[in-house]
Formats: C-alpha cells, structure tokens, sequence
C-alpha cells in the first residue's frame, strides 16, 4: 500500500537543514521508511544544504586557524572511540516491544508517552486504538501530528494507512475512528497540549500530560 | 573533428555518471584507501572555512568564539575516521560533508543543552540510502540542477533558505524576523524548491 498522507514541505525542510526536536525528526524519520518520495525529497534537500554551505555570504572570507588544523591532527592520532550500535527507530521507541511500553489508559483508547530525552517543543507518545473504537472530538492549540504504524484510522478528511502522515493545527477539530478488522497503533507529536472533549476528554487530558 | 567531439561528449557524460567530476569525492577516496595526508589536508581546507561559517552562523555562534572552531575540528575528525563510509557512487562529497556537519551541530546543541539523549543523531538523521539505477541518475541530475540554478534564484528565496538552513531557523521564525506573514515565507521557499526541482508532487 502506498502512502497517502505526508509532512508538508517546510517540515521536510527543517527536517533536512537540522533543526527539528528530537521528537519532531522521530516523526518525519519514521515517515520515511515508509516513503520513498518524501526520501528521496529530503534527499535532494540534503544536496541544496552542501550547495548553501559552500557559498554562505561569508565562507570564502572565513579563515580557520592554523591550531585547529593541529588540534585536528592530534585528534585523529588517537584511537577513534567505539561507535554506539545504531538501533532502528522503533527499537529506540520500544526497546522491549510495544507491549512493554507504560501504557495509560483503560478503555478503547491508550497512550504510552515515549521520552527521547529532549522535549524541547513537544511531546512524543504511542496511541493504541482499538478496532473499530472512535476517539473523542478534540481539538488542538498547538499542531498534532500523527503517524500511522499499523492498522489504519479514518476522519471527516480520509482514510489513513500505515505510513500516513497526518498534520492538524490549531484550528482543526476531529474524532478519528480505527478501522474495524485490526487495532490502530499510531505515534503522535503534540506540540503544546492536545484538549480533548466528550466523555473520555479529562482521562486523555490527563494522560497525554503525564 | 566530429570524433574529438563526440569523444568529449562521452567522456563528459561519463564523468557525470560516475562522479569523476567531483574532486573532493575522489580525495575522500584516498583518505580511505590510502590515509593519504595531503588529500585530507586539501580537504580541510576546502571545507573547513564552510564548516566553520556554517557554525558560526547558526546558534553555535552564539555560545562563543571557541565553538565554530571546535566544530570544524569535530566534523574534519569524523570526516578523516568515516571516510571509508563515503561512497561516491552515492554522493557528491559537500552532500555527505554538509550531513556529517549537519549532525554533529545537532550534537553539540544537544550537549550544551544538557538534554539526555535516548537516541543517536545518526539514527533520526542518517537513514539508509535508496538504492537503484534510477534513483542514481535522478540524484545526479538532482546534483547539476540545484549546483547551477541555486545562484539564479530570486534574492529573496535565497535568503529565506540561507535563515533556515545556516541559521537554523524554522519558518515560523524567519516570519517572524523578516516582519511577513508565514505563508509568504513558505511561498517563497516552495517556488524555490520547484525552481530546483526539489519538490515533485507525489504521484496519487
Ligand atoms: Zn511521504
């Protein structure tokens, strides 16, 4: 299944040039394992930052120091330290797989906060959503974005699937529903708080704030 | 005559299929097959004064005169230990610099920050290479495409972009210092990146 929904540009932007949080990148990783277009965009994104970087206004003026060529050279005299293994994104998410995760919650829908070590803008958590199960009309004041992993949910905009990427800002008020035949597992950035309303509202609130 | 000209022609369009054309690429080369001094040498030189205005543009700048400094000689240090890694069938060697530099400003943001990290820079932000015949040629033409209309573009596109890659500003910054609305910014941005034919819309 191809996907559908994907990060607007400037995100993929921020995303290229390096200065999205660390949640925020999570998200638009993660998209682009699923997305060879918005990767191969960032990639080409990646080639405009060389070209940006060799003709900053002021790069052919720049001089570096005799010393930090020195420096340089004594640095790579020295053993290089061990690389940290590389994990995959979901392995840093969920180490011991997403059962294992805190999750919070009774009911159709669970959240279990995923803290990456820098919250600088915002927050990062997986929601579960059982099949079938709808959640209630919330509206945002900050930006939602939201990630489908496995199964799939639906809203008064479309369908998603997994890969999809979904962003919602400020003036947007939606209940999404999980698709009936499987449980819906999304990741999800909120940057200030998600308001939730109807009856499960002040348990979300609650939760997402943990 | 016709023969030199065609034979040119082929070498030319060799030279743009394997990246012969690409020096740096080629010095990176020898640094990893030969530890070859005067190449990396050559190398720093060429990209260190771009490192280092690079850093010294963005927040970097900002925590002291040391620190552009001290990122060149993170980012020449990984360029000289990763340089086997480089693999110019896959990459003009600036696009696998700026990367490299790209991730260790995040790093040193991150270490200034105090912020306990759970996640290596490398993880979020190097991910695997597409791969395929394809995929190659269009990432070349991507190449000489953004090399030579990038100096064509309207100043005002070009600036927005230099806030938001050099000086690490997100769009809703740049709106915010240029005094203009956000969607101006973005509208800016997005005919430039469909001047460099960065932006193709997804098939649907
Ligand atoms: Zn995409």
């Amino acid at each position: 299944m191809t996907v559908k929904w994907h990060p607007e540009f400037d995100l993929l932007v921020e995303y290229a040039a390096g200065n999205l949080c660390t949640a925020q990148a999570m998200m638009v990783a993660t998209h682009l394992q699923y997305c060879p277009h918005c990767k191969s965009a960032v990639n080409k994104l990646e080639i405009l930052g060389g070209e940006l970087m060799s003709k900053t206004p002021n790069s052919s003026s720049e001089t570096v120091s005799p010393d930090v060529w020195q420096n340089t050279l004594a640095a790579i005299a020295k053993p290089a330290p061990k690389p940290q293994p590389k994990r995959s994104l979901m392995q840093r998410i969920a180490p011991n797989g997403l059962s294992a995760l805190d999750w919070k919650g009774l009911g159709p829908v669970q959240t279990a906060h995923v803290d990456l070590g820098d919250e600088r803008n915002g927050r990062l958590s997986l929601l579960k959503i059982r099949a079938g199960a709808r959640v209630p009309v919330h509206s945002h004041h900050g930006n939602e974005w939201t990630l489908v992993l496995e199964g799939g949910f639906s809203d008064h905009m479309g369908k998603y699937n997994a890969g999809d990427f979904v962003c919602l800002d400020g003036n947007h008020k939606h209940s999404p529903v999980a698709a009936v035949n499987e449980d819906c597992i999304c990741m999800a950035y909120v940057d200030e708080q998600l308001h939730f309303q109807g009856w499960l509202g002040p348990i979300l609130n609650r939760v997402i704030k943990l | 005559m016709a023969s030199a000209m065609i034979d040119m022609q082929q070498r030319k369009a060799k030279s743009r299929m394997d990246r012969s054309d690409d020096e740096w690429g080629i010095l990176l080369e020898k640094i990893a097959r030969d530890q070859d001094m005067r190449a990396f040498e050559k190398i720093f030189g060429h990209f260190g004064p771009q490192i280092k205005s690079f850093a010294r543009t963005s927040s970097i700048g900002k925590l002291g005169d040391s620190f552009p400094d001290d990122l060149v000689q993170e980012v020449m240090t990984s360029v000289w230990r990763k340089a086997h890694q480089y693999d110019r069938s896959k990459a003009k060697a600036s696009t696998w610099i700026f990367t490299i530099a790209r991730n260790q400003r995040i790093d040193m943001l991150r270490r200034t920050a105090k912020l306990q990290n759970e996640v290596l820079t490398e993880e979020i932000w190097d991910e695997p290479e597409i791969d395929g015949p394809i995929v190659d040629v269009q990432r070349r033409a991507a190449e000489r495409l953004i090399h030579s209309n990038l100096g064509a573009l309207p100043p005002e596109q070009r600036e927005v972009l230099g806030k938001v890659y050099m000086e690490e500003k997100s769009h809703q910054d740049v709106a915010n210092e240029l005094g203009i609305p956000l969607g101006t910014v973005k509208s800016r941005v997005r005919l430039a990146l469909n001047k460099l034919k960065v932006l193709v819309e997804p098939a649907i």
